[in-house]
Protein backbone atom coordinates (compact mmCIF):
# COMPACT_ATOMS: atom_id res chain seq x y z
CA UNK A 1 0.00 0.00 0.00
CA UNK A 2 1.51 3.55 -1.30
CA UNK A 3 1.10 6.36 1.03
CA UNK A 4 -1.38 7.89 -1.59
CA UNK A 5 -3.89 4.67 -0.56
CA UNK A 6 -4.14 5.51 3.15
CA UNK A 7 -6.98 6.79 4.72
CA UNK A 8 -6.71 10.80 5.82
CA UNK A 9 -6.75 8.91 9.69
CA UNK A 10 -3.76 6.30 8.91
CA UNK A 11 -2.24 9.06 7.32
CA UNK A 12 -2.27 11.17 10.28
CA UNK A 13 -0.83 8.47 12.78
CA UNK A 14 2.06 7.56 10.25
CA UNK A 15 2.99 11.00 9.98
CA UNK A 16 2.74 10.87 14.50
CA UNK A 17 5.04 8.00 14.31
CA UNK A 18 7.35 9.48 11.92
CA UNK A 19 7.71 11.96 14.31
CA UNK A 20 8.14 10.33 17.42
CA UNK A 21 10.59 8.18 15.82
CA UNK A 22 12.61 11.28 14.91
CA UNK A 23 12.21 12.88 18.23
CA UNK A 24 13.46 9.34 20.30
CA UNK A 25 16.72 9.35 17.44
CA UNK A 26 16.89 13.05 18.01
CA UNK A 27 16.72 12.53 22.64
CA UNK A 28 19.59 9.31 21.86
CA UNK A 29 22.14 11.94 20.21
CA UNK A 30 21.50 14.39 22.51
CA UNK A 31 21.70 12.15 25.47
CA UNK A 32 24.52 9.99 24.14
CA UNK A 33 26.53 14.15 23.80
CA UNK A 34 25.50 14.88 27.19
CA UNK A 35 27.28 11.58 28.45
CA UNK A 36 30.69 12.48 26.70
CA UNK A 37 30.21 16.06 27.76
CA UNK A 38 30.32 14.38 31.39
CA UNK A 39 32.28 12.04 31.01
CA UNK A 40 35.11 14.38 29.33
CA UNK A 41 33.94 16.87 32.18
CA UNK A 42 34.71 14.91 35.29
CA UNK A 43 37.70 12.60 35.00
CA UNK A 44 37.10 9.17 36.67
CA UNK A 45 39.70 6.99 34.57
CA UNK A 46 38.40 3.28 33.59
CA UNK A 47 40.08 0.02 33.86
CA UNK A 48 43.57 0.87 32.58
CA UNK A 49 43.04 4.67 32.01
CA UNK A 50 44.67 5.68 34.92
CA UNK A 51 48.13 7.39 34.95
CA UNK A 52 48.88 7.33 38.83
CA UNK A 53 48.13 4.63 40.70
CA UNK A 54 45.14 4.74 43.01
CA UNK A 55 45.00 4.13 46.67
CA UNK A 56 41.84 3.53 48.83
CA UNK A 57 42.68 4.65 52.15
CA UNK A 58 40.10 3.21 55.05
CA UNK A 59 41.24 5.16 58.82
CA UNK A 60 38.64 6.62 61.30
CA UNK A 61 41.05 8.94 62.78
CA UNK A 62 40.58 12.11 60.81
CA UNK A 63 44.14 13.70 61.70
CA UNK A 64 45.85 10.25 60.95
CA UNK A 65 43.63 9.73 57.75
CA UNK A 66 44.48 13.68 56.32
CA UNK A 67 48.74 13.19 57.35
CA UNK A 68 48.77 9.66 55.85
CA UNK A 69 46.68 10.49 52.14
CA UNK A 70 48.43 13.88 52.29
CA UNK A 71 51.92 11.93 52.45
CA UNK A 72 50.70 9.72 49.65
CA UNK A 73 49.44 12.47 47.50
CA UNK A 74 52.94 14.44 47.84
CA UNK A 75 54.62 10.75 46.11
CA UNK A 76 52.44 11.50 43.54
CA UNK A 77 49.41 8.72 44.21
CA UNK A 78 45.94 9.58 43.79
CA UNK A 79 43.91 8.74 47.15
CA UNK A 80 40.69 7.91 48.00
CA UNK A 81 39.51 8.21 51.66
CA UNK A 82 37.47 6.19 53.34
CA UNK A 83 36.50 6.78 57.36
CA UNK A 84 35.43 2.71 58.00
CA UNK A 85 34.41 0.00 56.24
CA UNK A 86 30.74 1.23 54.74
CA UNK A 87 33.11 3.66 52.64
CA UNK A 88 35.25 1.98 51.68
CA UNK A 89 32.88 -0.74 49.99
CA UNK A 90 30.76 2.24 48.46
CA UNK A 91 34.00 3.33 47.03
CA UNK A 92 34.57 0.02 45.62
CA UNK A 93 30.94 -0.37 44.28
CA UNK A 94 31.22 2.53 41.96
CA UNK A 95 34.07 0.15 39.98
CA UNK A 96 36.76 3.03 40.40
CA UNK A 97 39.96 1.58 39.29
CA UNK A 98 42.00 0.95 42.48
CA UNK A 99 46.03 -0.46 42.81
CA UNK A 100 46.01 -0.65 46.29
CA UNK A 101 43.99 -0.60 49.62
CA UNK A 102 45.48 0.17 52.88
CA UNK A 103 43.33 -0.26 55.80
CA UNK A 104 43.10 0.25 59.68
CA UNK A 105 42.69 -3.00 61.28
CA UNK A 106 40.23 -1.17 64.01
CA UNK A 107 37.36 0.82 62.77
CA UNK A 108 33.92 1.53 64.34
CA UNK A 109 31.49 -0.22 62.37
CA UNK A 110 29.60 -3.39 61.08
CA UNK A 111 33.17 -4.78 60.07
CA UNK A 112 36.64 -4.11 61.29
CA UNK A 113 39.80 -3.84 59.08
CA UNK A 114 40.25 -7.35 58.72
CA UNK A 115 37.01 -8.26 57.77
CA UNK A 116 36.62 -5.78 54.94
CA UNK A 117 40.43 -7.02 53.74
CA UNK A 118 38.91 -10.96 53.42
CA UNK A 119 35.91 -9.22 51.87
CA UNK A 120 38.36 -7.53 49.53
CA UNK A 121 40.30 -10.23 48.63
CA UNK A 122 37.17 -12.82 48.01
CA UNK A 123 35.62 -10.54 45.61
CA UNK A 124 39.23 -8.61 43.75
CA UNK A 125 41.86 -11.30 44.75
CA UNK A 126 44.16 -9.52 42.82
CA UNK A 127 44.01 -6.33 44.72
CA UNK A 128 47.00 -5.66 47.41
CA UNK A 129 46.06 -4.68 50.54
CA UNK A 130 48.24 -3.10 53.49
CA UNK A 131 47.16 -3.68 57.34
CA UNK A 132 47.59 -0.39 59.33
CA UNK A 133 47.88 -1.35 63.05
CA UNK A 134 48.86 -0.20 66.53
CA UNK A 135 48.58 -3.69 67.72
CA UNK A 136 52.32 -4.75 68.52
CA UNK A 137 51.52 -8.48 67.73
CA UNK A 138 50.83 -9.28 63.99
CA UNK A 139 47.07 -11.08 64.13
CA UNK A 140 46.26 -13.70 61.48
CA UNK A 141 45.12 -11.95 58.22
CA UNK A 142 44.13 -12.24 54.57
CA UNK A 143 46.02 -8.77 53.49
CA UNK A 144 49.94 -9.10 51.70
CA UNK A 145 51.37 -6.90 54.58
CA UNK A 146 51.05 -5.51 57.88
CA UNK A 147 52.22 -2.04 58.98
CA UNK A 148 52.94 -1.81 62.64
CA UNK A 149 51.49 2.32 63.98
CA UNK A 150 53.11 4.55 64.24
CA UNK A 151 55.10 4.26 60.84
CA UNK A 152 57.70 6.58 59.37
CA UNK A 153 56.31 8.33 55.94
CA UNK A 154 59.33 6.59 54.12
CA UNK A 155 59.14 3.06 55.27
CA UNK A 156 55.02 3.86 54.42
CA UNK A 157 55.89 4.90 50.63
CA UNK A 158 58.41 1.90 50.18
CA UNK A 159 56.01 -0.70 51.43
CA UNK A 160 53.30 0.82 48.61
CA UNK A 161 55.97 1.39 46.23
CA UNK A 162 57.17 -2.80 47.17
CA UNK A 163 53.47 -3.75 46.16
CA UNK A 164 52.28 -1.90 43.38
CA UNK A 165 55.65 -1.11 41.35
CA UNK A 166 57.27 2.37 40.25
CA UNK A 167 57.31 1.96 36.46
CA UNK A 168 54.26 4.35 36.52
CA UNK A 169 57.16 7.29 37.57
CA UNK A 170 58.66 6.74 34.05
CA UNK A 171 55.65 6.18 32.37
CA UNK A 172 54.10 9.53 33.78
CA UNK A 173 57.94 11.19 33.02
CA UNK A 174 57.50 10.04 29.49
CA UNK A 175 53.99 10.23 28.41
CA UNK A 176 54.99 8.93 24.97
CA UNK A 177 57.01 5.76 26.35
CA UNK A 178 54.71 2.40 24.65
CA UNK B 1 47.69 34.27 46.63
CA UNK B 2 48.74 31.53 48.55
CA UNK B 3 50.16 29.11 45.94
CA UNK B 4 52.02 31.94 44.84
CA UNK B 5 53.76 32.36 48.17
CA UNK B 6 54.86 28.67 47.68
CA UNK B 7 52.40 26.99 49.93
CA UNK B 8 48.61 25.88 48.88
CA UNK B 9 45.30 27.17 50.82
CA UNK B 10 43.49 24.48 53.15
CA UNK B 11 40.15 23.81 52.73
CA UNK B 12 37.34 20.98 55.12
CA UNK B 13 35.28 19.15 53.37
CA UNK B 14 32.47 17.98 55.50
CA UNK B 15 30.13 15.61 54.25
CA UNK B 16 28.71 11.76 55.47
CA UNK B 17 28.10 10.85 52.00
CA UNK B 18 32.00 9.64 50.50
CA UNK B 19 30.70 9.45 47.19
CA UNK B 20 30.15 13.06 47.29
CA UNK B 21 32.62 14.00 49.36
CA UNK B 22 35.36 12.38 47.04
CA UNK B 23 33.81 14.41 44.02
CA UNK B 24 33.51 17.74 45.86
CA UNK B 25 37.56 17.21 47.07
CA UNK B 26 39.12 16.08 44.14
CA UNK B 27 37.07 18.66 42.29
CA UNK B 28 38.80 21.00 44.57
CA UNK B 29 42.01 19.64 44.86
CA UNK B 30 42.05 20.15 41.09
CA UNK B 31 42.03 23.83 41.87
CA UNK B 32 45.34 23.60 43.49
CA UNK B 33 44.00 23.43 47.10
CA UNK B 34 44.99 20.76 49.56
CA UNK B 35 42.07 19.41 50.73
CA UNK B 36 41.09 17.46 54.35
CA UNK B 37 38.35 15.36 54.38
CA UNK B 38 35.57 15.20 57.18
CA UNK B 39 32.65 12.59 57.05
CA UNK B 40 30.59 14.27 60.23
CA UNK B 41 30.69 17.16 62.23
CA UNK B 42 32.77 15.17 65.19
CA UNK B 43 35.82 15.00 62.99
CA UNK B 44 35.32 18.73 61.19
CA UNK B 45 35.15 19.81 65.38
CA UNK B 46 38.58 17.77 65.61
CA UNK B 47 40.39 19.53 62.47
CA UNK B 48 39.22 22.81 63.26
CA UNK B 49 40.76 22.86 66.90
CA UNK B 50 44.59 21.51 65.33
CA UNK B 51 45.61 25.31 64.71
CA UNK B 52 48.46 24.07 63.02
CA UNK B 53 46.44 23.30 59.99
CA UNK B 54 44.94 26.40 59.78
CA UNK B 55 41.74 26.04 57.97
CA UNK B 56 40.97 28.45 55.23
CA UNK B 57 37.31 27.70 54.59
CA UNK B 58 35.18 24.78 55.57
CA UNK B 59 32.67 23.79 53.05
CA UNK B 60 29.68 21.71 55.12
CA UNK B 61 26.52 19.90 53.75
CA UNK B 62 23.94 21.02 55.47
CA UNK B 63 22.78 17.48 56.87
CA UNK B 64 25.83 16.25 57.66
CA UNK B 65 25.95 13.79 60.97
CA UNK B 66 27.85 13.59 63.89
CA UNK B 67 27.04 15.28 67.45
CA UNK B 68 26.51 18.91 66.42
CA UNK B 69 24.31 19.98 63.44
CA UNK B 70 26.11 21.70 60.56
CA UNK B 71 24.65 24.33 61.62
CA UNK B 72 26.12 24.57 65.18
CA UNK B 73 29.48 23.13 63.77
CA UNK B 74 29.30 26.76 61.71
CA UNK B 75 28.74 28.81 65.04
CA UNK B 76 30.96 27.07 66.84
CA UNK B 77 33.79 27.16 64.27
CA UNK B 78 33.44 30.91 63.74
CA UNK B 79 34.03 31.36 67.55
CA UNK B 80 37.01 29.05 67.56
CA UNK B 81 38.62 30.44 64.68
CA UNK B 82 37.12 33.49 63.46
CA UNK B 83 39.28 33.66 60.52
CA UNK B 84 37.65 30.31 58.92
CA UNK B 85 34.73 30.88 56.63
CA UNK B 86 32.04 28.35 56.72
CA UNK B 87 30.04 27.58 53.86
CA UNK B 88 26.71 25.31 54.40
CA UNK B 89 25.00 23.83 51.47
CA UNK B 90 21.85 22.51 51.35
CA UNK B 91 21.70 20.10 48.37
CA UNK B 92 24.53 18.88 45.81
CA UNK B 93 23.90 21.51 43.73
CA UNK B 94 24.79 24.05 46.22
CA UNK B 95 27.78 21.70 47.66
CA UNK B 96 28.87 22.06 43.49
CA UNK B 97 28.34 25.59 42.99
CA UNK B 98 29.90 26.64 45.96
CA UNK B 99 32.84 24.68 45.23
CA UNK B 100 33.07 26.31 41.74
CA UNK B 101 33.35 29.28 43.65
CA UNK B 102 36.11 28.91 46.13
CA UNK B 103 37.57 27.51 42.44
CA UNK B 104 37.39 30.98 41.42
CA UNK B 105 38.86 32.60 44.27
CA UNK B 106 41.13 29.38 44.57
CA UNK B 107 45.10 29.12 44.16
CA UNK B 108 44.82 28.38 40.07
CA UNK B 109 41.84 30.68 39.49
CA UNK B 110 39.91 28.49 37.28
CA UNK B 111 37.18 25.83 36.94
CA UNK B 112 38.36 22.46 36.17
CA UNK B 113 34.34 21.21 35.55
CA UNK B 114 31.39 22.81 34.88
CA UNK B 115 29.25 22.66 38.60
CA UNK B 116 26.45 21.22 37.01
CA UNK B 117 28.63 18.78 35.55
CA UNK B 118 29.88 17.66 39.13
CA UNK B 119 26.29 18.15 40.31
CA UNK B 120 24.68 15.81 37.76
CA UNK B 121 27.80 13.42 38.05
CA UNK B 122 26.81 12.98 41.82
CA UNK B 123 23.30 12.49 41.50
CA UNK B 124 23.86 9.81 38.47
CA UNK B 125 26.48 7.73 41.32
CA UNK B 126 23.93 8.20 43.77
CA UNK B 127 21.18 6.77 42.09
CA UNK B 128 22.93 3.92 40.47
CA UNK B 129 23.81 3.03 43.89
CA UNK B 130 20.35 3.63 44.59
CA UNK B 131 19.32 1.34 41.70
CA UNK B 132 21.63 -1.16 43.10
CA UNK B 133 20.19 -1.39 46.73
CA UNK B 134 16.48 -1.32 45.43
CA UNK B 135 17.96 -4.35 42.78
CA UNK B 136 19.25 -6.48 46.10
CA UNK B 137 15.78 -5.69 48.25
Amino acid sequence: MSADQLSPTMHGAAETYLHVQRFCAEEVLRLRAWKRELDDAVVVPGPGESHKPVILLVEDNVLVRFTTADILREEGFDVLEAVDSSEALALLSTGHPLDLVITDIRMPGHMDGLQLASVIKNTRPNLPIALLSSHLEQPEHSADIFISKPYDPDKLVEVVERLIGTEWRSNLASPNAS
Amino acid sequence: MAQQSGESQRLLVVDGDVLVRHVISDYLRTCGYIVIEAASTDEAALVLEDSTLRIEAVLCDADVPGTQSAFQLRAWAIRQTPATQVILAGSVTAAANKAAELCEEGPQLRRPYDPQSVAEYIRRIIGTRAADRLNKA
